[in-house]
């Protein structure tokens, strides 16, 4: 059988919105088609080893853990940029995206450096973006809505290397200015959106699993439908209360 | 002036009551306030005991209803705050309703609004019980609430005394910056854990950032703690809780022992965090002058403050219902039901308006798994019913034993419906679930209007 390889970083210090129903998702969606998984919780102090894994998350932190993860996270970077190279999956969220991208700029003008997998950068704005966050996302030519929930202070602009995950239909998503929200490259993925983003959006979860699968054995697996009510459902209520008519 | 807002303000608490609208707790405070500005700090001045101030993320409500049942035993005569309306507002309107024999204020504060209301009440005694994450959108990170703390308490007269949990390891180094200060904390018991739940909180030193041992965890990241890097630790409490005896969902006894003395208590509200909540009314009573005998008397009679531990007979069965509105206070519920071995018909009703926090990813955070094999049934119900659907159905709970209902009416039809099979019904709801469930209970006749209770 199988086995798909995560990596959850950070989980002790990046939890706070929920993260770890993410990893839950992705763990059930390959259960339920017959793959097996594996979850290496690597934390502070720890090595990252980029040719054992096949999926690789990142969550959201408070500000201060957040700065001792991204000191952490320097002398992973190396190691995090060859994973990506090679095609590895990420899915980073909130502060995950900052941490993906070039650098952090904090209010005090003091720079936080970034693990430079995404062609991104970040400064703090003044109030933070809160609120329900809905998107109409597209990867591999596909087309999705995409709803979850944002808290951050950052303002993120991408550069020519990355694209956004979807363009906003309700909320802030990547500034507020320019209705982007997230950003895609090759197969890493950073947004803003939590909630967690994957309960709610199958779609998502199994776009990436497709991914995963693929790095694992090298072949683009077709994977089997879910019963998705109760997802779809819940997909539904949230696009409601988050005020948007469809 | 000040006698024309008065009226005013009066009048208009009168008249919403009379309206049925949400009982006048915050109204005539509002308008009040508008009206007058400093009659917030006029009228906490006319309190010549003085006032205690009782803040924390979970167990204020209950706390402060401890103290002043402990307090009515001394037969003081003192004004609170007791329907739970604990902004600025809501405390105007309780000072509002002061009685010329009133000598002492007991007001619970929101976490958030304390550092502002601190210098309008100019209070005697604050209590800091814990803090944990809460309400992300509402409140923001748990560490900018710690840094306004931190501020709060620089700014604080010596005369001021504070009273603190020094099992909560960032509270418990915010205490010690100010000289007068008293802990309480509860002592290694078989309640504890050794291991840290998903989501403990303050978990790296205040001081230099380094990560926390600790001995023992009781409540999320409430504990024993010490930090190895710098020497930081758990402040030695003047009141301890020892001899912790749980009784299933009946209540508990235990004992605080403080300097040369030992005293027995009993609560009859289940769980350890009720203890931690004694404890407190314990040590701000005790610190107060409130003989012992008192605030035994006081403790042992307390009857639930609404929608926590409370009690509520419909269709003939007897429901408990338990507030639940964060990681750290559902978590402590669950310990609670895990306590008695019976199965139990468990209800859940997840709302995601203003008051309850309209981000609801904390549901993840909480550890529903431990009481899976508990559950005779599950429902569920709220305006984000399905969300909570599926963070049972990704941890492998049967959707075939799975209820739900997402509107209140629906879910009281439902339980009437079943509850012939019902055994032990255990409701756990937001703030506003719970606010919509009595208001369905009230037309049903099941319940009173809180205000009528107060
Ligand atoms: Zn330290």
């Amino acid at each position: 059988m199988t086995e798909i390889r995560i990596c959850h970083l950070y989980p002790k210090e990046m939890n706070i919105y929920g993260d770890r129903g993410n990893i839950a998702v992705l763990q059930k969606r390959l259960e339920r088609r017959g793959y097996s998984s594996s979850v290496t919780p690597i934390g502070a102090g720890e090595d990252f080893n980029p040719s054992i894994f096949d999926l690789c998350y990142l969550g959201g932190g408070q500000d201060r853990d957040q700065i001792i993860v991204a000191h952490d996270l320097q002398k992973k970077s190396a190691a995090l940029r060859s994973g990506a190279e090679d095609g590895m999956v990420f899915l980073w969220v909130c502060g995950g995206i900052q941490l993906a991208g070039e650098g952090y700029t904090d209010s005090d003008g003091r720079r936080i450096p970034g693990v430079g997998i995404l062609d991104l950068d970040t400064s703090a704005g003044n109030r933070r973006l809160i609120g329900d966050l809905v998107l109409n996302a597209e990867l591999d030519g596909e087309t999705s809505t995409l709803v979850g929930y944002e808290n951050h202070a950052g303002r993120t602009f991408l550069g020519p290397d990355a694209t956004p995950l979807g363009s906003v239909l309700k909320g802030y998503g990547n500034n507020g200015a320019d209705q982007t929200e997230g950003a895609v490259q090759e197969r890493v993925i950073g947004t803003y959106m939590h909630g967690p983003i994957l309960p709610k959006n199958p779609w998502l979860a199994d776009k990436l699993l497709t991914w995963a699968i693929e790095h694992n054995t090298g072949g683009i697996p077709a994977l089997s439908p879910l019963d998705d009510s109760l997802e779809n459902l819940a997909q539904q209520v949230a696009i409601s209360r988050a005020g948007v008519k469809r | 002036m000040r006698h024309i807002a008065l009226f005013i303000a009066k009048a208009a608490g009168t008249i919403s009551r009379i309206l049925r609208r949400g009982g006048g707790t915050s109204l005539p405070g509002m308008i009040l306030m508008k009206m007058r500005p400093t009659m917030l700090r006029e009228m906490a001045q006319d309190l010549e005991d003085g006032v205690i101030v009782i803040s924390a993320t979970n167990g204020k409500t209950t706390t402060a209803r401890m103290v002043a049942n402990a307090i009515q035993e001394s037969e003081t005569s003192y004004v609170a705050n007791t329907s739970g309306a604990n902004l600025a507002s809501g405390i105007a309107t309780a000072l509002l309703a002061k009685k010329p024999e009133d000598r002492l204020g007991i007001f619970e504060v929101d976490e958030a609004a304390l550092p502002t209301l601190i210098p309008e009440l100019q209070p005697s005694v604050i209590v800091l019980m814990n803090l944990f994450r809460d309400q992300l959108d509402r409140y923001g990170e748990l560490e900018s609430t710690i840094q306004k703390w931190k501020d709060m308490i620089q700014s604080l007269p010596e005369t001021t005394k504070l009273i603190v949990n020094a099992d909560d390891p960032a509270l418990g180094f915010l205490g010690s910056q100010h000289s007068n200060v008293e802990f309480f904390g509860i002592e290694q018991n078989q309640y504890g854990s050794v291991i840290l739940p998903h989501a403990a909180d303050s978990i790296h030193c205040q001081k230099c950032d380094s990560a926390l041992q600790f001995q023992q965890t009781t409540i999320g990241h409430l504990g024993h703690w010490s930090c190895q890097n710098c020497g930081e630790q758990r402040p030695q409490p003047t009141f301890t809780g020892t001899n912790i005896n749980l009784n299933e969902l009946n209540g508990s006894e235990f004992s605080v022992v403080s300097k040369s003395n030992s005293i027995d208590l009993e609560v009859p509200l289940a769980g350890l965090h009720n203890v931690y909540n004694a404890l407190a009314a314990f040590s701000i009573c005790s610190a107060s002058g409130i003989k012992s005998s008192n605030i035994q008397k006081g403790l042992s009679t307390l009857s639930a403050a609404f929608g926590r531990n409370e009690i509520i007979t419909y269709a003939g069965t007897e429901m408990m219902l338990l507030l639940a509105k964060n990681p750290a206070g559902a978590n402590q519920n669950l310990q609670t039901l895990l306590l008695t071995e019976e199965k139990i018909d468990l209800v859940i009703s997840l709302n995601d308006r203003t008051a309850d926090g309209k981000d609801i990813s904390w549901i993840w955070d909480v550890d529903y798994d431990m009481i899976f094999d508990r559950i005779a049934t599950l429902t569920i119900s709220g305006d984000r019913a399905y969300d909570l659907a599926l963070r049972f159905y990704y941890s492998d709970f049967p959707t075939s034993n799975m209820h739900i209902v997402p509107s209140v009416e629906g879910l009281l039809n439902h339980l009437k419906d079943s509850c012939e099979s019902l055994q032990r019904v255990v409701i756990l709801p937001t703030y506003t679930a719970m606010l919509d469930l009595r208001s369905q209970l009230n037309k049903v006749g099941a319940t009173h209007s809180f205000w009528e209770e107060q």
